[in-house]
């Protein structure tokens, strides 16, 4: 059709145009190309790559603490609500503690969840820190995780957004209503095990709310912002 | 005196029979004056032997050779009795004499057919008798013998004897299970699990059966082992946890029985060697003798392991270190993506 159009111009406009149209497409696909990378990013500063796998980048600090981009393959209704909520319900019953929630922003502007938890596994008595940040685009769901000894986490968590920042993830397709979805409703995670008294029932100051506390009690004490987007 | 028909079927009794009839019979003659060989076909037998009435204890091992002669010919006329038995069998009379027990008199025909299972070679010679009665059950006293060693986690064999309480009918043991679990759980540290779980064991008053790196065989009591579980799988994730359970409770009764027959058996052969007259007596006796308590070991050795397992749960564990590699089974999550997030998959070490 371009050509039957550009037939009835001069020979060396139409062979202009013809280079141009020629170009555009090249540059579409390859462009086409680059957004079907789920994600892309550069090692942040401090941190080395060890595995980089299409879903699965792995990268290290020298304090041991981790960097990871895991890429999951995104379901029909599959909103960034959805997951977050499945993220968080789950890792709570894992002993996970959410302790912030907030909206972040990729490199190109696509809009996630980022959940900071401290966790402590069962039998361990070092403490850890866990922050896990959410984006779901149409094809996928896109994990940045970073975690480390709980002693780290003043330098690290301080960091994670600038490094999200640096993150470019893929996956949306146009006029798309997942990407740039809502935000979750703040979330929380069941309290952690009471310790065990000797044998008085009146509860300590720092004992955990009980399951039908308000919604808000966790997330204000968890410093959790208010949904956005 | 002339063979009846019904005795040469006692021919077919052997050594043993001839044995018998000498231990009896020959004092008799001795006393009468009467000299007798020692005939491997004599058509005669001794009611008490078949019924298991001895008189007299035992040492095992020891070989008393003396022939007091001491018998009178009211044994003799017992046997006479006795091959003139009637072929058709008579109505069943009462019996009420226990197996094991000395003699508390003399023997009558009605109580021969007392034939004791296990008895080796000379249990033909009960079946030679025909049965003519239905004896009634009597528990004899290694039954509870055997029980006591049942309770015992040692198993150590108690003398028969010990306790002359008898009962008609055994006693429930109740179900006699034996109990094999197996776990799989994953730990950031392993050699910090490994030394909780010896320490959870040996509180729970088990032992550590087996070991290697991440590798526990561990012995505990029946009643604490889900208990140990718990705690184990405490230490980590729980990647797998099975547990069986073997009912053994037929064996276990089946072992019980086999005791305390081969005992009887014993005690009856021990009886015996003390009667014999002559070193080859002793020495036929004795081999069956030495039959008897070899078999009588080998079923106490597995009773005492059957207790062993019983008593003591065996649970194998795996210990593995968690790391990036790791993930989290979930049960029916059809969403298992959070399985393979966290601080496992995360952080390095």
């Amino acid at each position: 059709m371009i050509m039957r159009a550009s037939s009835r111009l001069p020979r060396p406009r139409r062979a202009r145009l013809t280079a141009v149209t020629w170009a555009a497409v090249a540059l579409a696909g390859l462009m086409g190309l680059g957004a079907c990378a789920p994600f892309k990013l550069e090692p942040p500063p401090g941190f080395a790559e060890v595995q980089d796998y299409e879903r699965n980048t792995r990268m290290k600090a020298g304090d041991n603490v981790g960097l990871s981009v895991r890429v999951f393959d995104n379901v029909r209704g599959g909103t960034l609500a959805y997951w977050a909520e499945d993220l968080v319900t789950k890792l709570g019953a894992r002993g996970y503690q959410l302790t912030a929630q907030k909206l972040v922003k990729s490199k190109n502007g696509e809009p996630g969840t980022r959940f900071d938890f401290d966790y402590q596994a069962p039998g361990e008595d070092i403490k850890k820190f866990y922050s896990a940040v959410l984006f779901v685009t149409d094809r996928y769901r896109i994990v940045l995780q970073v975690a480390g000894d709980a002693e780290h986490n003043g330098r690290y968590l301080s960091r994670i957004d600038g490094i999200v920042a640096e993150l470019k993830v893929g996956g949306c397709k146009l006029g798309s209503k997942i990407c740039g979805g809502a935000q979750p409703p703040p979330l929380k995670t069941p309290p952690p095990p009471a310790p065990e008294s000797d044998g008085e029932d009146t509860p300590s100051e720092d004992s955990p709310p009980p399951d039908n506390a308000p919604a808000d009690a966790v997330s204000q004490d968890a410093n959790v912002a208010a949904p956005q987007g | 005196m002339t063979i009846h028909p019904h005795k040469r079927r006692l021919r077919s009794a052997g050594p043993w029979l001839a044995l018998l009839a000498l231990s009896l019979v020959a004092p008799a003659c001795a006393k009468a004056g009467k000299t007798m060989s020692m005939a491997p076909d004599a058509p005669a037998a001794d009611p008490s032997y078949a019924r298991g009435d001895y008189g007299g204890e035992a040492q095992m091992g020891g070989m008393p050779m003396e022939a007091d002669g001491s018998y009178d010919m009211d044994e003799m006329a017992d046997m006479e009795a006795m091959e003139e038995m009637p072929a058709e069998p008579a109505p069943p009379p009462t019996v009420t004499a226990s197996v094991g027990t000395p003699a508390s008199g003399p023997a009558s025909t009605n109580d021969i057919p007392q034939q004791q299972p296990g008895f080796g070679g000379l249990q033909k010679e009960g079946a030679n008798f025909k049965a003519k009665a239905k004896p009634e059950r009597h528990e004899p006293e290694g039954a509870k013998d055997t029980r006591d060693v049942t309770k015992k986690s040692g198993g150590s064999e108690a003398k028969p004897g010990d306790e002359a309480t008898t009962t008609d009918e055994p006693k429930d043991l109740g179900r006699q299970i034996i109990y094999t679990a197996e776990m799989t759980i994953s730990v950031f540290k392993v050699e910090e699990a490994m030394k909780k779980v010896e320490v959870a064991t040996i509180a729970a008053g088990g032992y550590i059966q087996q070991m290697s790196e991440g590798y526990y065989v561990l012995r505990l009591p029946a009643p604490a082992l889900r208990g140990v579980m718990d705690d184990v799988g405490g230490l980590g994730v729980v990647e797998s946890r099975s547990l069986q359970a073997r009912d053994v409770t037929e064996e276990f009764v089946d072992l019980q029985s086999r005791i305390r027959v081969l005992r009887e058996t014993r005690e009856q052969l021990l009886a015996l060697l003390k009667r014999a007259h002559s070193v080859k007596e002793a020495l036929e006796v004795r081999q069956a003798l030495d039959a008897v308590t070899m078999e009588l070991e080998v079923a106490l050795g597995r009773l005492r392991m059957l207790e062993n397992l019983i008593g003591f749960s065996t649970l194998t564990l795996h210990i593995s270190e968690r790391g990036p590699h790791t993930s989290i089974p979930s049960s029916n999550d059809p969403f298992p993506w959070v399985d393979s997030l966290g601080v496992e998959s995360t952080e390095w070490k």
